[in-house]
C-alpha cells in the first residue's frame, strides 16, 4: 500500500493544479471587483475549498486506488443516496440540487460523476468480466442510467448530459457492444439534430417573432429556458432578453479583450455590470479572464488545461491496471467535455449550459469534487508501471 | 472469455482519445481567435457602443462690446445645485421610501398632503411602527378621484405601506411606515430626500418635482440633475456651510448671458435663448446636449456662429443600469469670438431719455412710441440705434410672465422700429425731391411758385399745412424747403414728373437693402431685398403730389431716413451704415476690423446740394423755419421735419393720425452727426420732434466735449 516515494508524484499535475487554483482565486477577485472599496470576499472562500480539496486529493495520493475498486458499490451507494436526498430539501431556483450543509451547500451530482465512473471502471475492469456479453451492456446501463435520469430530473440537463460522453468512453474503449454504441452515437447526433430544428421551427409563444417557417408544434421535452438557450444559439440574432444577453455580453467581453487584455482588474465589461455578476466568478470566469488578458492569456490557459489532461492521459497509459486505467481515462473525460463546453459558452460556439470551468469557477462542491478526481488520477499515477 | 486486449491496442486508443482531446482544445483556440484577435470582429465597436455615451458641451459665449469697451452682452456664470444620481442607488432608507410613497399618493389625490418633511421625519423617528397619517377630511370629489386611482394603481401588485383593501381610514389616508423599512429604495427616492434634505438645511423652497427626478432618470441618467439652477450668493453661501458635506450633491455651473445696458440695447444687440437640441454632429451621434445659448435676435442672431463658439464632446463610461460611471475623454469647447460694435453706449442712452420727455398735448401715462438713430455721416458708423417702447432682455430669457406680457403688448416693444418700422417719411422727403428735380433741371432753385393754402389737382383739393392761413405766397425752392410748403412741391412734381423724383430717391437707397447685418468676412453685397417701399412709377397726378412731400405709397425706415441725411451732410456719400467696427474669432485672436463701404456717391451736382443744405439749415436756424424748437444755442443744426399723415384702425373704426419725424445733421458746417428722429402719433414734426432733438443734441454735444455742461 505504502512504498510511495515522493520522485513518483506527478510533479507537472500538481503544479499546474495549484497555478490554476492559484489564478481561480486572483480571477474571482477581479469577476467580483466593482470598485476599489467594494470586492468579495469569495476569493477566500474558494481557497478554502481548494484547500480541502488538496487535502482530499493528499490522502487519495496516500490511499492505493485499488481499494477503491472492491469500495466501489459503497461509493456508488452512497452517491446514490445522496441524490435521492437532495430531493428532501426546499427548491432552490425551481430546482433541486443542493444539500444545505453548515457552511456551504454541497452538490451530489458532482459526487454522482465520479461515482459513476469509479463503479463503472471496477465493474467493467472486474476480473472475468464477459465485455461482449448483452449482460455486460445492460448492467453498464444500470449504472450509468439511475444517477442520470436522478439528475435529470432535479432538473440539470447539462450535467446528466455530461454522464454520456464519459460513460461512452469508457465503454468503447473496453468494447462493450461497440458496434450498437456507435450506430447509438450516430442515431444520438441525428436526434440532436432534429430536435434543434424542431425547436429553431417551433411555433412561437405569445411573445416571440415568428418567421414563416415556424409552423412545427412545440417541443414538450424541454423547459422554455433550455429552448430558449437552444433558440440563441443557434440564431445570430442578438435581441433575446435573457438568454441572448449573456451570450452577447460574453462574446462582447471576449472580443474586445484583443491580443494582449484590457489588463488585470480592468475588465471594464465586468466592471460596468455588463457581465452580470451572479454569472461572471461562476460559469462565465472564462469570460473575465479572457476579457482581462485577452488571447495570450486565453490560449495559456488552454495549454494549461491541455497538460493537465495530457497528464490524465499519460496515467492512463501507463496504469498498472485495467479498473485504473479506465478511471484515469473516464477522469480525463470529464475535465475535457467540461473544459470544452464551458469555454466554447463563453465563446459562442455551444450554447449557454451550467457547467463550470474545473478548477476555476467558483464553487465549493465542484473544486473539492475534481480535486478528488484528479487525486485519483495522481494516485493511479503514483502506483504506474515502470516502462 | 474474450481475451484482454493487447497492450498496443489499449496504448493506440488513449492516443486516440488524448488526439480528439487535442483536436477540441486546437477548434477552441481558433474561435478564441476569430473572436480576440482580428480587427473586424465587431466586438469592440459594439462594447463601446453598449458602454459610452457622448454629451456634447457647449462653449461659453463671446462678448459684444461698444465703441469704448463697454461690455453689451456678457457671458456670466448660472450657479445650480446639481444632484449626481449615481451616487444615490445604494443606500436603503424608510424616509426616502415615506416621500416617494407621500408623493405618489400626492399625485393621485390631486393636491398637497397635510402633513410637511419635518413631520414625517418626527414620526419615523419616534413612532415608526404607527401609521402615518398623510391626508385627512378628504372631500367626496377627492375620495372619489383617489379610491380610481387607487384601484388602477394596486390593480397587479401590493404597495408597501397601504393595504390594499383599505386605502382609507375614515376619508383619510395613512401609510405603514413599517413596511417600508423593509422595503429596498429606489434611486429616484434617494433622490427625492436629498432634495428635500438640502430644501431644508438651505432653507429653500424645491424647485424639482417628484415627476422631474424620474422623468431624469429616465431621459437623461448619466448627467447631473439640476435640482435649483440660478442660485444667488446667499444661497450659495449657505449650501456651502451646510450642505457640502452631503453625498451625491454639488454645485454646477452654466453658462446664461446678461445684458448690463438692458433695455437700452435689446433690439440692437437681441437676446439669446436655449439652443435646440443636437443629435447629431460632424458624423458623430450625440446622446446628451447640455444645450447652450443661440442668439434669437438682433446681433445676437446674426452673428450667432462667431459668438457661440465651437462645442466639445465629452466620452462618458456608463454601467449596466445606465449610470455615469466615468468620463473617459473630454475635448473642450472653443469659446466665441466677440464683437466690437461702433455704437457708444453712453451716446444710446440720450435718445432714449430724449423720446420719453413729454411735450405739451401728449397723452401722459402712453408710452412714447417711436426711433432714433444717429449715424457718424463721414464713414457711416452706427452711433446710436434706439426704438421704443423697448423691453428687457435680461428678464425675457427667464420669465415666461414677463414674456407673455411683453408679447401682448399692443405697442409691439419687441419691434425693432429703427431698422424694420416702415413709415411715410413725409416732408423729410422733401429735400431728396427737391435734389432730384435739381439735377435735371439745375436752373429750377430760382423757379418761383405761389401758395395759396391749396392746389386743385383732377377735382382733388390738395392741401399745405398752411391753407388755413392762405398759404405762403411766392416762393422759391429754398424757401419752400423752410416753409415746407407742400404746394410749392405739387407744382414741381407736376412739373418734372416723377422720374428724377424716383431716380434720385433710389440713389438716396431708398427701397433698398441697407446692409446693417453683413457677413463678417465678405465684402458687402447689394442684396436685392426690399426695405421700405419706392414705387417705380406714379400712377396718377395725384399719386404724384402725394408722393412729391413725401406720403402716398413711399415708405423708408428711420435708418434709411438717417442714411440718407447723412449723404446730404457729407457732400454725396452715401455710406453702409457700419454696426461692427471690428471683431475677433476668439479672445485670443487679434481683432479685425470691419471696413467702411461706400454704397455709391450720388450723382449731383454741388450747386444743388449747397441749395438744400442751405434750405434745410434755414429750417433749423431761420426765424421762418418749422423746426425753431431744434435749436441748440452755440450749434449749426440744419434738418427737415415731416408729418405724415396715415391712417389707422382703433377699435374698428378708422382714425387718421401723424408720425412725426425730423431728419437733421449738425453741426452744419462741419457735421459730425446725421440724426433720424421719428415718433409715432405725434402732432406735428416741428412741436413733437423739436424739442426732443434740441435735448439730444444738447446731450450730445456735452458728451462730446463741444458744450460745457450746462451750457446753452
Amino acid at each position: 500500500m505504502n512504498g510511495i516515494s515522493l520522485r513518483k508524484l506527478d510533479w507537472t499535475m500538481l503544479g499546474t493544479i495549484l497555478l490554476l487554483v492559484g489564478m481561480s482565486a486572483a480571477f474571482i477577485y477581479s469577476a467580483q471587483f466593482k470598485s476599489e472599496e467594494v470586492v468579495g470576499s469569495n476569493w477566500m472562500k474558494q481557497l478554502a475549498f481548494a484547500g480541502l480539496g488538496l487535502c482530499a486529493y493528499g490522502v487519495l495520493v496516500w490511499y492505493d486506488y485499488k481499494h477503491l475498486a472492491r469500495l466501489s458499490w459503497w461509493i456508488y451507494g452512497g452517491a446514490v443516496l445522496l441524490l435521492l436526498l437532495v430531493f428532501l430539501f426546499p427548491e432552490v431556483n425551481g430546482a433541486r440540487r443542493w444539500i444545505p450543509l453548515p457552511g456551504f451547500t454541497l452538490q451530489p451530482s458532482e459526487l454522482g460523476k465520479i461515482a459513476v465512473v469509479v463503479a463503472l471502471s471496477a465493474y467493467l475492469a472486474a476480473p472475468g468480466r464477459d465485455v461482449g456479453e448483452w449482460k455486460t451492456f445492460f448492467a453498464c446501463a444500470a449504472i450509468v442510467g439511475l444517477p442520470f435520469l436522478l439528475i435529470l430530473v432535479e432538473p440539470d440537463l447539462s450535467t446528466s448530459l455530461m454522464l454520456a460522453p464519459i460513460s461512452l468512453a469508457i465503454m468503447l474503449y473496453m468494447g462493450v457492444q461497440r458496434k450498437l454504441l456507435l450506430i447509438g452515437i450516430a442515431v444520438v447526433l441525428v436526434f440532436t439534430v432534429a430536435v434543434c430544428v424542431w425547436i429553431k421551427y417551433e411555433k412561437p409563444t405569445g411573445n416571440e417573432a415568428a418567421g414563416k417557417w415556424n409552423v412545427l408544434p412545440r417541443m414538450p421535452f424541454m423547459e422554455e429556458y433550455q429552448k430558449g438557450r437552444i433558440k440563441v444559439f443557434l440564431t445570430k440574432d442578438h435581441d433575446l432578453a435573457d438568454a441572448g444577453w449573456n451570450k452577447l455580453q460574453s462574446q462582447i467581453a471576449v472580443g474586445s479583450g484583443g491580443l494582449r487584455g484590457k489588463g488585470y482588474l480592468k475588465g471594464t465589461q465586468n466592471i460596468l455590470g455588463f457581465l452580470p455578476r451572479t454569472v461572471a466568478p461562476t460559469d462565465f470566469i472564462f469570460c473575465v479572464i479572457a476579457e482581462e488578458t485577452g488571447f495570450r492569456g486565453g490560449v495559456f490557459f488552454i495549454l494549461l488545461y491541455s497538460l493537465l489532461l495530457g497528464r490524465c492521459m499519460w496515467a492512463a497509459g501507463r496504469a498498472r491496471d485495467e479498473f485504473g486505467r479506465l478511471v484515469a481515462l473516464g477522469v480525463g473525460v470529464t475535465l475535457f467535455c467540461h473544459v470544452f463546453v464551458n469555454i466554447a459558452m463563453t465563446i459562442g460556439i455551444l450554447p449557454i449550459t451550467g457547467l463550470p470551468l474545473p478548477l476555476m469557477s467558483y464553487g465549493g462542491s465542484f473544486m473539492v469534487s475534481t480535486l478528488i478526481a484528479l487525486g485519483l488520477v495522481q494516485s493511479i499515477h503514483q502506483r504506474r508501471r515502470n516502462r | 472469455m474474450k481475451v484482454r486486449r493487447q497492450r498496443k491496442e489499449s496504448l493506440l486508443a488513449i492516443w486516440a482519445v488524448a488526439g480528439l482531446m487535442l483536436l477540441g482544445m486546437g477548434v477552441l483556440v481558433s474561435e478564441l481567435w476569430k473572436l480576440q484577435v482580428p480587427r473586424k470582429s465587431g466586438f469592440e465597436a459594439e462594447f463601446l457602443q453598449q458602454s459610452v455615451r457622448r454629451v456634447r458641451l457647449p462653449a461659453v459665449r463671446g462678448k459684444i462690446f461698444d465703441a469704448n469697451g463697454a461690455c453689451l452682452a456678457d457671458s456670466v456664470p448660472n450657479y445650480c445645485i446639481a444632484i449626481f444620481t449615481e451616487e444615490l442607488r445604494a443606500p436603503r432608507s424608510v424616509v426616502a421610501n415615506t416621500l416617494e410613497l407621500v408623493h405618489e399618493i400626492w399625485a393621485r389625490v390631486g393636491r398637497p398632503p397635510d402633513i410637511s418633511y419635518r413631520d414625517i421625519r418626527r414620526h419615523l423617528e419616534l413612532t415608526p411602527g404607527a401609521p402615518l397619517p398623510v391626508y385627512r377630511n378628504l372631500t367626496d370629489a377627492e375620495l372619489a378621484r383617489w379610491q380610481a386611482a387607487f384601484g388602477r394603481w394596486s390593480e397587479k401588485k401590493k404597495i408597501p405601506g397601504l393595504k390594499n383593501h383599505e386605502p382609507l381610514l375614515d376619508s383619510n389616508i395613512a401609510i405603514e411606515t413599517k413596511e417600508l423599512q423593509k422595503k429596498g429604495t429606489t434611486t429616484a427616492a434617494n433622490t427625492l430626500e436629498l432634495v428635500y434634505e438640502i430644501s431644508r438645511r438651505i432653507g429653500i423652497p424645491r424647485a424639482v418635482t417628484f415627476q422631474n427626478i424620474k422623468d431624469h432618470i429616465y431621459a437623461r441618467r448619466p448627467l447631473p440633475l439640476l435640482a435649483w439652477e440660478n442660485i444667488d450668493e446667499k444661497t450659495m453661501a449657505r449650501w456651502a456651510d451646510t450642505c457640502s458635506g452631503l453625498a451625491g450633491t454639488d454645485i454646477y455651473c452654466r453658462p446664461a448671458r446678461n445684458y448690463p445696458e438692458g433695455e437700452n440695447f435689446a433690439h440692437l444687440v437681441g437676446y439669446t435663448g436655449q439652443a435646440d437640441e443636437v443629435r447629431k454632429e460632424g458624423g458623430e451621434n450625440i446622446h446628451f446636449d447640455l444645450r447652450g445659448l443661440t442668439g434669437r435676435k438682433g446681433l445676437e442672431s446674426t452673428y450667432n456662429r462667431l459668438l457661440e463658439g465651437r462645442p466639445g464632446s465629452r466620452l462618458v463610461q456608463i454601467d449596466v443600469s445606465g449610470f455615469h460611471y466615468r468620463d473617459l475623454r473630454t475635448r473642450p469647447p472653443q469659446p466665441g469670438g466677440d464683437l466690437w460694435l461702433t455704437v457708444d453706449a453712453n451716446i444710446q442712452r440720450f435718445p432714449a431719455e430724449a423720446l420719453a420727455m413729454r411735450q405739451d398735448g401728449e397723452t401722459p401715462g402712453v408710452p412714447v412710441r417711436g426711433a432714433v438713430v444717429v449715424l457718424d455721416p463721414n464713414n457711416g458708423d452706427v452711433l446710436a440705434m434706439v426704438s421704443a417702447p423697448s423691453f428687457d432682455p435680461n428678464r425675457y430669457l427667464y420669465s415666461k410672465a414677463y414674456f407673455r406680457s411683453v408679447q401682448a403688448d399692443p405697442a409691439i416693444p419687441a419691434f425693432h422700429r429703427a431698422v424694420f418700422g416702415q413709415y411715410p417719411p413725409g416732408s423729410t422727403f422733401k429735400p431728396i425731391a427737391a435734389l432730384g428735380v435739381l439735377k435735371e433741371f439745375p436752373g429750377y432753385g430760382a423757379t418761383n411758385h405761389v401758395c395759396h393754402g391749396a392746389l386743385v389737382v383732377k377735382k382733388r383739393r390738395m392741401k399745405c399745412w398752411a391753407h388755413r392761413s392762405g398759404g405762403h405766397g411766392e416762393i422759391n425752392l429754398r424757401e419752400a424747403l423752410m416753409h415746407s410748403c407742400n404746394v410749392y412741391m405739387f407744382e414741381m412734381a407736376l412739373a418734372t414728373g416723377y422720374a428724377p423724383i424716383h431716380d434720385m430717391a433710389q440713389q438716396f437707397g431708398l427701397g433698398q437693402y441697407a446692409g446693417l447685418f453683413p457677413a463678417l468676412e465678405e465684402a458687402p453685397a447689394n442684396k436685392e431685398l426690399k426695405y421700405g417701399n419706392l414705387p417705380a412709377t406714379a400712377a396718377n397726378a395725384i399719386d404724384l403730389c402725394n408722393m412729391a412731400i413725401g406720403q402716398g405709397a413711399i415708405t423708408a425706415s428711420p435708418l434709411q431716413m438717417a442714411m440718407a441725411a447723412a449723404a446730404i451732410a457729407n457732400g454725396g456719400t452715401l455710406y453702409r451704415p457700419r454696426l461692427v467696427k471690428k471683431w475677433r474669432a476668439s479672445p485670443d485672436a487679434g481683432f479685425r476690423k470691419n471696413p467702411t463701404w461706400a454704397i455709391r456717391r450720388i450723382d449731383v451736382p454741388i450747386e444743388a446740394l449747397e441749395l438744400v443744405r442751405g434750405g434745410m439749415r434755414d429750417v433749423v436756424m431761420d426765424p421762418h423755419g418749422t423746426a425753431k424748437k431744434a435749436r441748440v444755442p452755440g450749434i449749426g443744426i440744419a434738418g427737415k421735419t415731416g408729418s405724415a399723415q396715415y391712417r389707422k384702425r382703433v377699435d374698428g373704426k378708422v382714425v387718421s393720425s401723424v408720425h412725426t419725424w425730423m431728419v437733421s445733421y449738425a453741426p452744419a458746417d462741419f457735421p459730425r452727426y446725421a440724426v433720424a428722429f421719428l415718433v409715432e402719433d405725434g402732432v406735428s414734426g416741428g412741436k413733437t420732434v423739436g424739442p426732443r432733438l434740441s435735448a439730444l443734441y444738447q446731450r450730445i454735444f456735452e458728451y462730446d466735449g463741444t458744450l460745457k455742461k450746462g451750457e446753452g
